[in-house]
């Protein structure tokens, strides 16, 4: 595992260089920079591994691939969320008793997913290899949809399921071990505490 | 200097002299063709050792020049690209086709240069180093995790004497 140390100033210019609507938004980083996963594994709930139906990655065991540098339709993540539970619901508004999933593309198809919060507070997401970020809105991640912008494009669909799933999935239990990380990483690192609530 | 110090046989630097012109190969022929024949290897001789340090200047100008726009390249990817998620489009950078590019008439060389840059920057360059290498050293089990990855493709690089 890579966590390293990013300071305040360079950590903000980059994320908003890139997601220009964090300028604007509510949000903060709620992990250090770690390359060890990305934001896929992330919304999975995994924290030790980069997820993409290829066979470079790690992918939902029995589901279907693409070869490599085709698009990455929706549906192969929506396929692949359902073995976790996730099933396609039409609101990504908070509602009691489930969990929610976005997922984001561009037009070469899905470029990033976001998770939400267990108790409706924003949605968690991973920033490639950068930092997680907790944000209030999904169009605070999104961008343009041209791949030459390099950003997320929109939300194309929203997946959900039940809490009693996400607990049945380990999900939860992993959720609370990588909080635990983070907490002793804030901890043995109080200027990037500080950094971090800056943001 | 003593002179047991450095010479195994009992002969030391100042008693020491080359062999005579008659022990040497040359000097079997002594025909006046053979005479000129032996000036022309030696002109030849001298000037390979001539060439040798030039051919070998320009090798290394040309890797470092190689290297130099490698390392660019690659610094722009990752500050392009490190806060995508999708492979595809980290992959559909310029950077990165520049230096797929690289690799097409380089191929050795910029393996080279990516495992080294696997191993102290962690770029993920997996997908182009499969792709130049037409290998995948990385077991099925530990895909997408990047430390046994990185790990496969470093034991790989060092098999094929690259690092």
């Amino acid at each position: 595992m890579a966590l390293l140390f990013r300071t305040a100033a360079e950590m903000l210019n980059h994320l908003r260089e890139w997601h220009p609507n964090l300028a604007v938004a509510t949000w903060r980083i709620s992990s250090p920079y770690n390359d060890s996963y990305q934001c896929i594994a992330w919304a999975a709930c995994r924290a030790d591994r980069h997820m993409w139906p290829h066979e470079s990655y790690w992918w939902f065991p029995g589901c279907p691939q693409i070869p490599i540098p085709e698009q990455a339709p929706v549906q192969y993540f929506v396929q692949g969320f359902a073995t976790l539970g996730y099933e396609p619901c039409d609101s990504d508004a908070f509602e009691f008793g489930y969990q929610k999933l976005a997922i984001y593309a561009n037009e070469l198809g899905v470029t990033h997913m976001a998770r939400q919060h267990f108790l409706g507070r924003g949605w968690l997401s991973k920033l490639g290899d950068c930092e997680d970020i907790v944000h209030q809105e999904l169009d605070d991640v999104a961008g343009e949809m041209s791949v030459m912008a390099g950003q997320y494009g929109k939300v194309f669909q929203v997946l959900r399921r039940s809490w009693w799933t996400a607990v049945k999935k380990g999900c939860i239990f992993r959720s609370i071990l990588h909080n635990i990380e983070h907490w002793l990483y804030r901890i043995s690192h109080p200027s990037w505490n500080r950094a971090r609530r800056n943001g | 200097m003593a002179r047991d110090e450095f010479c195994d046989a009992d002969i030391c630097t100042s008693e020491w002299s080359p062999r005579g012109p008659s022990s040497h190969g040359w000097h079997v022929a002594s025909t006046e063709k053979s005479a000129r024949s032996r000036q022309d290897a030696i002109a030849r001789m001298i000037e390979d050792i001539w060439q040798m340090p030039i051919e070998a200047c320009d090798a290394t100008e040309a890797d470092l020049r190689l290297e130099a726009k490698f390392r660019e390249q690659a610094e722009k990817w990752e500050r392009e690209t490190r806060h995508l998620s999708s492979p595809t489009q980290r992959m559909m950078h310029p950077s990165y086709q520049a230096i797929l590019g690289m690799g097409a008439e380089h191929r050795r060389k910029v393996l080279r240069l990516m495992l080294r840059d696997l191993q102290v920057n962690r770029r993920p360059w997996f997908w182009a180093l499969s792709y130049l290498s037409q290998n995948n050293p990385v077991k099925p089990s530990d895909a997408g995790k990047i430390d046994k990855m990185i790990q496969s493709w470093l034991n790989w690089g060092k098999a094929e004497r690259l690092l």
